[in-house]
């Protein structure tokens, strides 16, 4: 928790900093300002004393403009008669008049300079109320800052005296969180469990409701049709399945005692699974055993199918080969004879790939069966041929 | 009449430092207004036909530390206030009364540069332009001294700056300045 807050603050940093700077520059300068209009107020009030000690009286002309100097010099005649139009020198001392007459004349700007050294004292207050807000600002600011780097160096120093014993000590603390949390968990699952419960009490209500309304009767009906309909096709595929695999059970087991001549066992299980044994416990079948088992399981297959296309019932389909590759490989010369002997009774057809020596056993059986022989003549590692025997 | 404002020699260094670096101004107009009140107050006058001298700097003519015409032409109240309360208040040339009034209000005439009056061309205003450029200088110089120490930390210019306010509010009386006695002030002429 401390590195995480130590983090944080430490990303403030930058930004502390800067707001700090910039609220420092907003007052230093608006600061100046103040003092600037202080200095202005100061100078007006030194410069009004000095004016009022001073007599204007002789400075103004009364009762005469600027505006009766240039009218007079349009006319060309001055009040007196002086022709102006001839007469420089008159006219140049009219316009010299100018000076002392409204609204340039000294009275008249003395006038204007007083009322702005009036208007001075609401200058200066402007500027001071903006000096104090940007001070405040920046003394707050810096405050904020101060707070946050003696947080930051107090957290450094926690974190580097953190001893081994703090840190199991928020071991335990998290392990006993983990197990509060757990607890709630648990707490939870039972709250959903009630709730499932209520939920489905809910639907057990709503039903009895709906019973209750002639709206939903016919719905009602309907459902009910399609559940004893859903309810009759899961009993029938049941029923179905287990007459087939005790059927399957009892051919498989006949099917493989006519080929193997050995004291082993087999069986079929719920799942279809092949189960060797010696009576008293499960076996591994030896590469010769288990191509007599799965010939066995494959014929047993096709005897059910015989029989059932016989009986003529649901099976309608047409008889199709049993093609078999390398069927006798690892397989003693008597199991041959016996899977040879049962071929012919189980297959409307077969189509075997077989070696020689394989051939060789399974002749004598299978030759009276026999409908057409092919022999695959190998010329080199790429290229054979099927040469047409009978 | 109103002409370019430069600061030159070492007074561009003061006023760059100053107005830029330090950001205690927000233009060279600012600065140039406060330093010749701050001249004005604490009787600082330089004279600038001795104390210009060169630019510290080969790049001075492209960084010009310059207050331009149109500059004071947007200001122009404030700087029309300003020549006449420092042509009204110094005492460098020993004017007498008259002579300081018609030169603050005759003469000291504000007109702008396409202006065709006549009385820009008879007014003293240049003369009195040297002797406000004297006190920007002399202000500028006593002020960059008062400064030039704080200008890197803003913490410690404020706080300087702070000091100065009250130290001069309290001296002029023109505010209430409290407990706080601050011997950092001005005034020492008028």
């Amino acid at each position: 928790m401390c590195v995480e807050e130590w983090r944080r603050l430490k990303e403030r940093e930058k930004v502390n900093e800067e707001a700090v700077r910039s609220y420092a520059i907003s007052a230093v300068r608006s600061g100046l300002k103040f003092l600037k209009s202080q200095y202005f107020s100061y100078l007006y009030g030194k410069a009004s004393e000095f004016l009022d000690e001073l007599d204007f009286s002789g400075k103004d002309i009364p009762d005469i403009t600027n505006e009766t100097i240039y009218y007079l010099e349009k006319r060309g005649k001055c009040i007196c008669g002086t022709d102006l139009t001839k007469n420089s020198e008159c006219l140049n001392n009219l316009k010299g008049l100018l000076a002392f007459l409204p609204p340039e004349s000294i009275g008249n700007q003395i006038r204007m300079f007083n009322n702005d050294a009036s208007e001075q004292n609401n200058i200066m207050e402007d500027a001071n109320k903006q000096y104090e807000y940007y001070y405040s600002s920046y003394s707050r600011q810096s405050d904020i800052q101060e707070g946050e780097l003696s947080r930051v160096a107090d957290l450094e120093r926690k974190i580097v005296e953190k001893s081994p014993e703090d840190y199991q000590k928020n071991i335990d603390y998290l392990n006993a969180r983990i197990r509060e949390l757990r607890s709630l968990n648990q707490s939870y699952i039972g709250d959903l469990k009630r709730v499932d419960d209520e939920l489905a009490k809910a639907n057990e209500d709503l039903d009895q409701a709906s019973k209750l309304d002639e709206a939903n009767k016919p719905i009602r009906e309907k459902m009910r049709y399609v559940e004893i309909l859903a309810t009759r096709a899961s009993n029938l595929y049941e029923e179905e399945s287990a007459k087939n695999l005790e059927e399957m059970q009892r051919t498989f087991e006949k099917v493989f005692s006519d080929m193997y001549h050995g004291k082993r066992k087999v069986w079929l299980s719920d799942k279809y699974e092949i189960i060797l044994s010696d009576n008293r416990f499960k076996l591994d079948p030896s590469k010769g055993l288990e191509t007599v088992v799965n010939f066995a399981f494959v014929a047993s297959l096709l005897k059910m199918a015989k029989e059932r296309m016989k009986k003529g019932g649901d099976v309608k389909a047409e008889p199709y080969p049993l093609v078999m590759d390398a069927v006798f490989t690892n397989t003693d010369q008597k199991h041959i004879e016996n899977i040879s002997r049962q071929l012919p009774l189980l297959t409307e057809q077969a189509i075997l790939a077989l070696m020689d020596k394989d051939w060789k056993n399974a002749k004598p059986t299978l030759e009276a069966h026999l409908g057409k022989l092919y022999r695959i003549v190998k010329k080199s590692e790429t290229e054979s041929v099927i040469e047409e025997v009978i | 009449m109103v002409s370019t404002f430069v600061f030159k020699g070492e007074y561009k260094d003061m006023a760059h430092a100053l107005t830029y670096d330090a950001k205690m101004f927000e233009s060279y107009y600012d600065c140039m207004i406060f330093s010749a009140l701050h001249g004005l107050l604490n009787n600082a006058f330089d004279d600038q036909s001795v104390s210009e001298g060169e630019d510290s700097d080969s790049s001075a003519s492209a960084n010009p530390a310059v207050v331009r015409s149109e500059i004071i032409v947007k200001y122009k109240r404030e700087y029309c206030a300003f020549r006449r309360l420092i042509i009204l208040n110094e005492k460098k040339r020993n004017l007498g009364p008259d002579e300081r009034i018609d030169n603050a209000f005759k003469y000291d005439i504000f007109v702008d540069s396409n202006s065709s009056k006549q009385t820009a061309a008879i007014s003293k205003y240049s003369e009195n332009s040297k002797i406000i450029k004297g006190y920007v200088y002399g202000g500028l110089r006593i002020l960059y001294e008062k400064y030039k120490d704080k200008l890197k930390n803003y913490t410690e210019l404020l706080e300087a700056v702070d000091r100065h306010i009250h130290s001069f509010g309290e001296e002029s009386g023109l505010i209430m300045v409290g407990e706080e006695n601050v011997d950092d002030g001005d005034l020492n002429t008028l």
